[in-house]
């Protein structure tokens, strides 16, 4: 008797484990199918002009160009409101003495209960497909490890193919995540 | 007994520890290897110098890529999702695409109709439909769009397709004419052929087929060489741009020096990236050392004595560009591009002991934003002995420009035999024209500006064409819109652009033109924007760059923009706008390169051009 419900404790305390791991997988599983889920298509952003936005922010962007500050104000800023009442500004600097052979600058910046954050600081070609648009605003974000969204840029690579770079947050930075060519 | 037997023991055991520390089987495995080396067996042919010495080169005329050696080593690398694969001991038509080779040969012009005519193979029609997948992958719409008449043709004339409407719609009259049957945007014109068995049909039950070129078929980029019938047994001469020598130049092994060098600097090995004279030192630096052809046995000093080419098994250099730059951490073996940019021939082993030195090819993948840099490999190629010429190409060029490549452009010789190909390349062997690819010396501000445009130039992302033309795309909410232009990819609603393509008759008409979205021809691109027009806007750019920021204080150093700090600086604008800030860490759009890194690199590049020049 002793015997048998020796055997049995340990059936039960096997069938615990595997129960538990079962659990586990099947959590892990559906967080990767999420991860998997087809990404909705993103929303364009509302440019304004730059006398909308706080002026130590155009102070601040002002400080990662070399341009005369009357410039500065013909920027275009997208506001994204984040949670907690936080910002993620981005800025069209707007001007060709910007732009080069790698594009034209485009910067972000965070604002939060710490301050103002520099998170984005890239060259993109603003050259765009008539009728679209070069930077969308992905409505769920693919990194997971943040509240910011993930940014789409198009590229126009050639005649007949187009280039669609993610960029998301990493917590420190926007980087570009997911690189995708598509035929025009 | 007891004694006898542990001695015995001990004897073996004794004996097995000698024969584990001498290894004796080294000894029989070296001397071997010495003496059985591989004889490379590619076909050759000898290229005349200007001494009586003549160089040994392969005929590329009689290689294909399935005849090619096998490649020593296997790999695989993953981008953006798409995983690339190679196997030892496979030839380079199982793991190059068509992409790969597109600008050094531009197979994508080719039909399957010149491939077979260029081989005269009589048998085209009998190739089975599942031995060219790429067709399979096409959808009817597509297929009705690019080859000839299809549209026209009743669906039932065409078996293949026959099967695959009443396999997947069988109430389709099959007597009607496919554009009918498959109306724009329908359900059934997205029906791949591959969704039927294609194994008992052959390339003549569609008719036409034959007479489309590659590059109408979506995904021709992807397609490996083998997976297009006959390809993989042209030759790579008879390539739309057929690969052939680059350059006449002729060196002469002096010395074979092994592992214990660690230091050279005057080299002719490199790459395409940094240029082909980089230096090797705090490594293990094994080298070939070059002299002039005639130079043997006199004291003078010609242009290759002392020079080295350093073995590419051992010193590695930067490779690659645009989204595939970083791939194998962004290095190569160092070597040279003889033959162009399809392959680098890199310097392996050069073993002091016997005095040979084996050579072998490297290759690259390549997609549209970018090419890897020149890693996968060894291919065994030709080995040499002390004294004997070894083909160098183009010397003095600092990275052969895919223009280079492209002007060496043959016509696909239709219907010509092998025979006649090898005598075009008897031909070649009268060609002793020297290369110098550096161009007059004009400087501003102290600036090299040849040396400073070629460097920025070749920094660039852009193929490099001078009938290039991009898409339509429009800037400053569409305020101004336009094509990029040219080697440079100008847009072309720039103002100096403008003036340059206004002075030509009919110029501004063409312009009007192209702000409407017109997209112009390479010949109607060189009758209004040719290259020396181009070249002048660019160079034109770079020096007015150049004068204004000489006027400009450089806050690290507190003094006026001067020298290299210059060069960085124009190079910064160039890429990154005028009203960049100093030094910025901005980055383009991969997040890889800041514009101080463009600036240190142009810098570096500028340095070795104009020390040659």
């Amino acid at each position: 008797m002793k015997l048998d419900s020796a055997v049995s404790i340990k059936v039960v305390r096997l069938l615990r484990y595997f129960h538990l791991a079962l659990g586990f997988s099947l959590l892990i599983t559906s967080l990767f199918l999420s991860g998997c889920s087809n990404a909705t298509e993103g929303t364009f952003l509302n440019w304004r002009n730059a006398d909308t936005v706080p002026k130590s922010l155009l102070f601040l962007a002002a400080q990662n160009t070399n341009l005369p500050s009357t410039q500065i104000s013909a920027a275009k800023i997208a506001v994204i409101s984040t949670q907690e009442n936080n910002h993620l500004y981005l800025f069209n600097f707007n001007s060709s003495s910007l732009c080069g052979e790698l594009g034209c600058l485009y910067a972000g910046y965070l604002s939060n209960a710490q301050g103002l954050k520099q998170v984005l600081n890239f060259y993109l070609q603003p050259n765009v497909l008539p009728g679209k648009h070069l930077i969308t605003l992905m409505s769920n974000n693919s990194s997971g490890t943040s509240d910011l969204p993930c940014l789409d840029v198009q590229q126009v690579v050639n005649k007949t193919t187009l280039q669609k770079l993610t960029y998301c947050f990493d917590g420190s930075d926007y980087q570009p995540v997911e690189n995708t060519l598509i035929k025009i | 007994m007891k004694i006898f037997r542990f001695l015995k023991l001990l004897l073996v055991s004794v004996s097995l520890v000698l024969i584990v520390w001498i290894k004796p089987w080294h000894l029989i495995l070296s001397n071997a290897q010495v003496s059985s080396k591989p004889k490379n067996d590619l076909p050759t042919r000898l290229l005349g110098t200007s001494t009586a010495t003549n160089a040994l080169l392969p005929d590329w005329s009689r290689i294909s890529f399935s005849t090619m050696p096998v490649i020593g080593e296997s790999g695989s690398i993953n981008v953006d999702g798409i995983e690339r694969k190679w196997h030892q001991r496979d030839t380079p038509d199982k793991y190059l695409t068509l992409g790969d080779i597109d600008e050094a040969l531009q197979p994508d012009v080719l039909s399957l109709n010149t491939i077979a005519q260029t081989l005269n193979y009589p048998d085209l029609e009998t190739f089975t439909l599942d031995s060219f997948p790429l067709l399979g992958q096409q959808t009817l719409q597509e297929l009705i769009n690019f080859v000839p008449s299809l549209g026209q043709t009743k669906a039932a004339e065409v078996s293949p397709i026959a099967e695959l409407l009443q396999t997947k719609s069988p109430q389709t009259n099959l007597d009607r004419p496919l554009s009918e049957i498959v109306a724009p945007n329908s359900t059934l014109g997205e029906l791949k052929l591959n969704q039927i068995n294609l194994s008992s049909y052959t390339v003549g039950d569609i008719p036409d087929i034959d007479t489309v070129q590659l590059s109408n078929f979506t995904g021709w980029q992807n397609t490996l060489i083998k997976d297009v019938p006959l390809l993989n047994s042209l030759p790579l001469a008879s390539f739309p741009i057929g690969l052939t020598s680059s350059g006449n130049t002729v060196a002469r092994i002096d010395f074979i020096w092994g592992k214990a060098e660690k230091r050279r600097l005057r080299t002719v090995s490199g790459s395409d990236v940094e240029g082909f004279a980089v230096p090797c030192s705090g490594q293990s630096c094994p080298y070939i050392e070059l002299d002039d052809l005639e130079n043997s046995g006199r004291n003078i000093r010609g242009e290759f004595e002392g020079r080295s080419w350093i073995s590419g098994k051992y010193q590695k250099v930067k490779g690659g560009w645009g989204c595939l730059k970083g791939v194998n951490g962004g290095k190569e073996p160092t070597g040279r591009l003889p033959f162009g940019s399809a392959l680098k021939v890199v310097v392996m082993e050069p073993d002091e002991k016997t005095d040979t030195v084996d050579t072998a090819l490297f290759f690259r993948f390549k997609n549209i934003c970018g090419a890897t840099p020149y890693f996968i490999g060894p291919v065994p190629f030709m080995t040499y002995r002390v004294n004997a010429p070894i083909f160098i190409g183009a010397y003095n060029s600092t990275a052969p420009t895919s223009t280079q490549v492209r002007t060496q452009k043959s016509n696909i010789k239709t219907g010509a035999s092998f025979k006649s190909a090898s005598n075009s390349a008897k031909s070649e062997v009268t060609q002793t024209i020297p290369q110098n690819n550096c161009e007059p010396t004009e400087t501003t501000q102290g600036v090299n500006l040849a040396a400073l445009s070629k460097s920025i130039s070749e920094q660039e992302s852009s193929d490099g064409d001078y009938n290039s033309v991009g898409a339509y795309t429009c800037v400053d909410g569409e305020a101004n819109c336009g094509v990029a232009l040219g080697k440079h990819q100008i847009m072309s609603y720039g103002s100096d652009v403008r003036e340059q393509i206004s002075h030509f008759v009919g110029g501004e008409e063409f312009l009007a033109k192209l702000s409407q979205g017109y997209q112009p021809s390479g010949t109607e691109l060189f009758q209004f924007f040719p290259p020396e027009a181009q070249d002048a806007v660019f160079k034109t750019r770079i020096a007015s760059s150049v004068n204004s920021t000489s006027q400009e204080i450089d806050p690290t150093t507190k003094n006026a923009f001067s020298g290299e700090r210059l060069v960085e600086r124009v190079t910064q604008k160039y890429f990154g706008g005028d009203s960049s800030v100093v030094d910025s860490n901005a980055k383009d759009i991969f997040g890889r390169m800041s514009l101080k890194n463009y600036g240190n690199d142009v810098l570096e590049r500028y340095k070795q051009i104009a020390f040659e020049c």
